[in-house]
């Protein structure tokens, strides 16, 4: 099949949504006028209005603007993780799948033991060890995704190297660091930035899960996993605090996979 | 007698994004007793035929006929119920590739078996006997043991009779065979054919579809050529074969390489023998004193071989550690400038092993190969580049020696890159596709789009661009139909004469060789066990081996060659 | 052909690689009786090989912790004792206990026996030994992962049975649950079962989490996700199953649609949802952190947290032990379960 993907509706809808969450993230004010810190006691939990369209908090903030100017820090720990799982699993995965044979031994194993851990415990761990904050955020998250992205990595790499273009590449007197730059890394790498695409809704979800145990940014910041985590005691009288920071927070999810899964595909294509 | 298949023009098309029309207007009638043969190439649509025979063509197909009886019964009519009385009970059904055509998970016996629950055959008691029954009767030694074996286990021979038997489970009227030998190593494709044949002569009528005509005229009493979904000609085997009417049957029959193929050529077409020379020949004319092929000696000039090997041996860790096997013994081969090498042998013979080993990827446990006199084994750099580029590789799956990322252009340049500047590498490139016989516009395109037969001109175009002396081909045109086969035979075989480029060629099809090659060795577990000019070899084998291997190439009905030109 | 399976976004630190590929066959097969009788060596090794494995990062996992411990700037006893590192005696019976006085290689052998006996260290900030600790809080974990993954099982094959083959109303729709289940965090799932189903609806209290009634949501919670990802694997494994040549060979043999699906397709099917019970087994424990957490459920998750929040290093360290104890029991059994049952491993072709 030779003709192009067909570009969905669902995955332009997709990418748009992205887009508003980048935007959100870098310049909130642009979206709302409203002080996410802005707290008025006599409008507290105020169920949806034309006033606030998705409500009011306990404090009488306006949850929608908290909303957008929460989309910061997930976005920047969600994408942080993202860098250090690629290019820590890219590393190893390059070692392990084009070094000797004792060297894959080591980090192949090394990476059953990183498994071995879940990865929400993984973080804990971490974080139980270097104290909260954004960057440990960002490692402990970063951690617990280096296994995937190594083990992809590898077996790319070993695919590309037992190829028939390898082995016909090797049929010209091609200096060997020529056939690992030409051919080998290339195909090996790939699809990365379309497991970078993937990954990143789970590592949203990771720190904001990780803000919802109280272990991210503390209070009063706008942050989803923190408001979802704050809105668990007025679930009774205000539902919709524990429903539209979740909304937000799976509909970016959901933008990212969507997106993802589309460049997967139009990369299978091309075999 | 009734025919157990009538069927009036049928037609079936795939009703997905694109609509293809596999089979248009094709008539077709089994008697009782008959073997009709439907061949064609691959997109002829032999085997939608034979699926729409059970009712098989799948949900979006749309199958319409003026007539289709099957069984006696109307089969446009048939409810699904109906549908599944026919099969595996009046219509037994033996599909290609027995690996694949067996459920993994499950037992010789589990598989069979189940043919015999569906309709009931034999009381739930004697269902294991039954089957062992099936088995021994269709020549497996030991079925209780078999029995309880997964298709993995088995050898290819044993697979495909263990489908066979599943096929026959259910004391079929007509069983449909689809490429009953395709993938199977020539002895093993003897030993079937013996076997459906003589289930043949029990009175089981078949329906045998097959890429080859030699194994129809095997099997089949009447022959139906199709291409591009209609029928082009029909009639009594021999009679189709030896005086065959329809233009498309003479360039399939001519196509087919054998003893009595030898000298001439296969497919229409011509290459421009003075480009390919003056392109890919290894010695230019103003450099034919070039020491790589001879050396003047006191008492005279003798020639060098451009590939020898000697002693060659090469061992293979067994998985687990359990010892080692030998892949390649103690092979001794010369070949000489311009040659043509054959070198056969059935799967696990390590005729693979021993291509790469020449080339020079592998280093042998023992012995050497030397390349123009000078070992792989040598530590001096430019020498072993020197070597590289006078040894190129042609694979079986060409598509996948190309760099998916890659265009053509680059893929035939690579080679040449670095040595040339950027014009001339692109010209060279351009008048190399010229040669081959592919138009310019390929060189733009992206290999995965290329056709089996294209792939294999752009791997030919980019072996030749270094000016080698030697190609080594390894399978080059298994994979291929034969029309598209003959094409790149013709190629190889006139680019050879043309630019004396010697070519040491392996295949484990035995007609392919003897039409070709000048010298042959015969492979077997590793050793050589038979060499020398191909006429000698194949004419008098000696080794016993050789001789079974000759005795089980299926002949074509003879004295049509003369009358084909 | 590509898998059509979705990674859930909760499960970024699985991948697909654990898909059990099919087994290459190389070479000529040997088939003869001596052969076959190897074979039975063979996965004797197989099943050797992997329990050896698990041994392995079990050793490694109580080495790391290990490591971790004495990698840390500062003072090692302090870090273990927390806000009490001020506490003399307590000090003075960790060092001993600890053995922090002693060469470092005989710290490690000291480590390195206690921890298998159970003795996982004392939490100072519960004044209590962490093995006993984590002994009371297993139940209620336990509870709820157990039932969360039967209930998981039994969602994923009814989900996975119902939507395969020719159904087009119901696949879209199914297919738009999985991606909000397999996208939306569990936490939130949680938070929304809970507003819907405990205080707008009344059905399920969560007050008494030590009735039956307070299970529903959490089980539900952990449970729909899961099922759903593995709905998705086996649908995938089916259809693909039924793609193969083997199908169509059943078909012409006159089986139904229904009976080439039990019979050939499920099977082939569960061979890779088997490996995703085991991970999805494995993690259970640790993921139980957040639902327990969303739920105030007492429970190892719920120590987990207050023990990060106040450093309690030991504790830390006592549940990411037995949370690794467990998914390493879990995927090698789903790993041993999958040699039985595919004879393509069985044979002996990889480990």
């Amino acid at each position: 099949m030779s003709r192009p993907l067909r570009l969905r509706w669902s995955v332009i809808l997709a990418s748009l949504l992205l887009g508003l969450a980048v935007l959100a993230a870098v310049w909130p004010s642009l979206l709302t006028a409203i002080d996410p810190l802005y707290a008025n006691p006599l409008e507290s939990n105020q169920p949806p209005s034309a006033q606030h369209l998705v409500g009011t908090d306990l404090q009488g903030r306006d949850l929608l603007a908290r909303i957008i100017y929460g989309a910061r820090h997930s976005l920047i720990i969600g994408l942080g993780a993202v860098v250090v799982s690629v290019l820590a699993g890219t590393v190893l995965g390059l070692l392990a799948g084009a070094g000797p044979n004792w060297l894959d031994q080591l980090i192949s194993r090394a990476i059953d033991i990183l498994c071995a851990f879940p990865s929400i415990l993984l973080a804990l761990v971490f974080i139980a060890f270097t104290g909260p904050g954004v960057p440990n955020l960002i490692l402990a998250l970063g951690l617990g995704g280096i296994p995937s992205f190594a083990r992809v990595v590898r077996s790319q790499v070993q695919v590309a190297r037992t190829s028939g273009y390898v082995e016909q590449a090797s049929t010209y007197a091609l200096p060997r660091w020529r056939i690992i730059l030409r051919h080998v890394l290339p195909n090996a790498l790939g699809p990365l930035p379309i497991l970078a695409t993937l990954g990143l809704g789970g590592a949203i979800i990771g720190s904001s899960g990780m803000s919802f145990l109280g272990l991210g940014p503390q209070p009063p910041t706008a942050e989803w996993g923190l408001m979802l985590s704050d809105s668990r005691n007025y679930l009774r009288v205000a539902w919709w605090t524990g429903v539209f920071p979740g909304v937000a927070l799976t509909t970016v999810v959901i933008s990212a996979t969507v997106v993802g899964r589309w460049l997967q595909r139009r990369y299978e294509r091309r075999f | 007698m009734t025919a157990l298949v009538s069927i009036d023009n049928l037609s079936v098309s795939f009703t997905g994004r694109h609509r293809v029309d596999a089979v248009k207007g094709l008539s077709l009638s089994v008697r009782p007793g008959q073997a009709v043969a439907l061949v064609g190439e691959s997109g002829s649509g032999k085997s939608v035929t034979a699926r729409s025979i059970v009712g098989l063509t799948g949900p979006d197909s749309v199958v319409t006929a003026d007539r289709f009886e099957v069984a006696g019964r109307d089969a446009l009519s048939l409810s699904e119920r109906q549908w599944r009385q026919l099969r595996g009970g009046a219509i037994g059904f033996v599909l290609q590739d027995a690996l694949t055509a067996l459920d993994p998970l499950r037992t010789v016996q589990q598989e069979i078996s189940e043919v015999l629950r569906a309709h009931k055959v034999v009381p739930r008691r004697q269902i294991d006997q039954r089957v062992q029954d099936l088995l021994r009767d269709v020549g497996v030694d030991d079925p209780e043991f078999r029995a309880k074996q997964y298709a993995h286990q088995l050898s290819g021979g044993l697979r495909q009779r263990a489908l066979i038997a599943s096929g026959l489970a259910g004391q079929p009227d007509l069983l449909v065979v689809d490429e009953p030998t395709t993938a199977l190593d020539v002895t093993i494709q003897a030993q079937i054919l013996a076997l459906l044949r003589a289930h043949r002569e029990r009175g089981t009528a078949m329906l045998v579809i097959s890429h080859d005509l030699a194994v129809v005229s095997q099997l089949a009493d009447y022959v139906i050529v199709m291409n591009d979904g209609l029928a082009v000609e029909e009639g009594p085997t021999e009679e189709v074969l030896t005086h065959p009417a329809h233009p498309y049957t003479r360039d399939l029959l001519s196509a087919i390489p054998s003893q009595a193929s030898r000298g001439r050529r296969l497919s229409q077409g011509r290459v421009d023998l003075v480009a390919a020379a003056e392109l890919a020949a290894p010695v230019r004319t103003d450099q034919v004193d070039d020491p790589r092929f001879y050396s003047v000696a006191a008492d005279g000039v003798t020639v060098q071989p451009v590939l020898q090997a000697s002693g060659v041996t090469k061992f293979f860790p067994l998985p687990g550690g359990r010892g080692r096997r030998r892949a390649v013994a103690d092979v001794d081969l010369s070949l000489f400038p311009g040659q043509k090498l054959g070198i056969v042998g059935e799967s696990g013979s390590g005729k693979s092993t021993l291509a790469r080993v020449l080339l020079g990827l592998i280093a042998p446990d023992q012995g050497e190969v030397r390349v123009a006199g000078e070992s792989w084994a040598t530590s001096d750099r430019a020498a072993w580049r020197r070597l590289r580029r006078q040894v190129q590789f042609i694979s079986q799956d060409s598509i996948g020696s190309f760099d998916p990322r890659y265009t053509v252009a680059e893929i035939i340049a690579e080679p040449i890159l670095g040595q040339l500047d950027p014009d001339q590498v692109q010209d060279r490139v351009r008048r190399l596709l010229g040669v081959v016989g592919l138009p310019e516009r390929v060189l733009s395109v992206s290999p995965r789009l290329l056709s089996g037969g294209q792939a294999q001109r752009v791997a030919i175009c980019r072996a030749l661009a270094l000016r080698p002396t030697v190609i080594i081909c390894d399978e080059p045109v298994s994979a291929l139909d034969v029309s598209i086969q003959a094409q790149v035979l013709d190629l190889l075989n006139e680019l050879n004469s043309a630019t004396g480029t010697a070519l040491a060629f392996i295949s484990h099809d035995l007609g392919v060789v003897r039409h070709l090659v000048d010298q042959v060795i015969v492979m077997n577990n590793g050793f050589v066990v038979e060499q020398g000019d191909v006429e000698a070899v194949f004419d008098q084998p000696r080794h016993p081996y050789t001789q079974s291997l000759i005795q089980a190439i299926p002949q074509l009905p003879t004295h049509r060659q003369g009358e084909i030109t | 052909m590509t898998s059509k399976v979705v990674q859930p976004a909760w499960s970024y630190h699985l991948d697909h690689t654990w898909l059990p590929a099919q087994t290459e066959l190389i070479g000529v097969v040997d088939d003869s009786k001596t052969e076959q009788r190897r074979r039975g060596w063979a996965i004797g090794r197989l099943i050797g090989f992997r329990l050896a494995q698990a041994v392995f990062v079990l050793w490694a996992a109580i080495t790391v912790t290990f490591v971790a411990v004495h990698l840390m700037p500062g003072d090692t006893v302090s870090l273990l004792l927390g806000e009490n590192r001020n506490d003399e005696v307590l000090r003075a019976s960790t060092i001993s206990r600890w053995g922090l006085d002693q060469p470092i290689w005989l710290q490690y052998l000291i480590y390195l026996r206690r921890i298998p006996t159970g003795d996982l260290g004392t939490s100072y900030t519960l004044r209590k030994p962490v093995g006993e600790l984590i002994g009371e809080l297993m139940g209620p974990t336990f509870q709820l992962a157990a039932t969360a993954l039967v209930c998981a099982i039994v969602i994923g094959f009814l989900l996975a049975y119902a939507t395969t083959g020719r159904t087009p109303l119901v696949r879209p729709i199914v297919n738009t649950l999985e991606l909000v289940f397999l996208s939306a965090p569990p936490f939130w799932i949680g938070i929304v079962l809970l507003a819907v189903f405990s205080f707008r609806l009344g059905w399920f209290s969560v007050i008494d989490y030590t009735s039956w009634e307070s299970l529903v949501l959490p089980v539900a919670a952990i449970a729909l996700p899961m099922g759903f990802y593995l709905a998705q694997v086996l649908r995938d494994g089916i259809d693909r199953a039924l793609e193969q040549p083997f199908s169509l060979t059943a078909r012409t043999r006159g089986l139904t649609w229904a009976q080439v699906r039990s019979h050939h397709a499920l099977r082939h099917a569960s061979l890779p949802a088997i490996s995703l019970i085991g991970l999805i087994a494995g993690g259970l424990l640790g993921g139980a952190v957040i639902t327990e957490t969303v739920f105030a459920r007492p429970g190892l998750g719920q120590i987990a947290v207050s023990g990060v929040q106040v450093k309690d290093i030991p504790l830390i360290l006592g549940i990411a032990l037995v949370t690794t104890f467990a998914y390493v029991v879990a995927s090698t059994v789903a790993d041993l379960v999958g040699i039985l049952l595919d004879p393509r491993l069985r044979a002996g072709g990889k480990a």
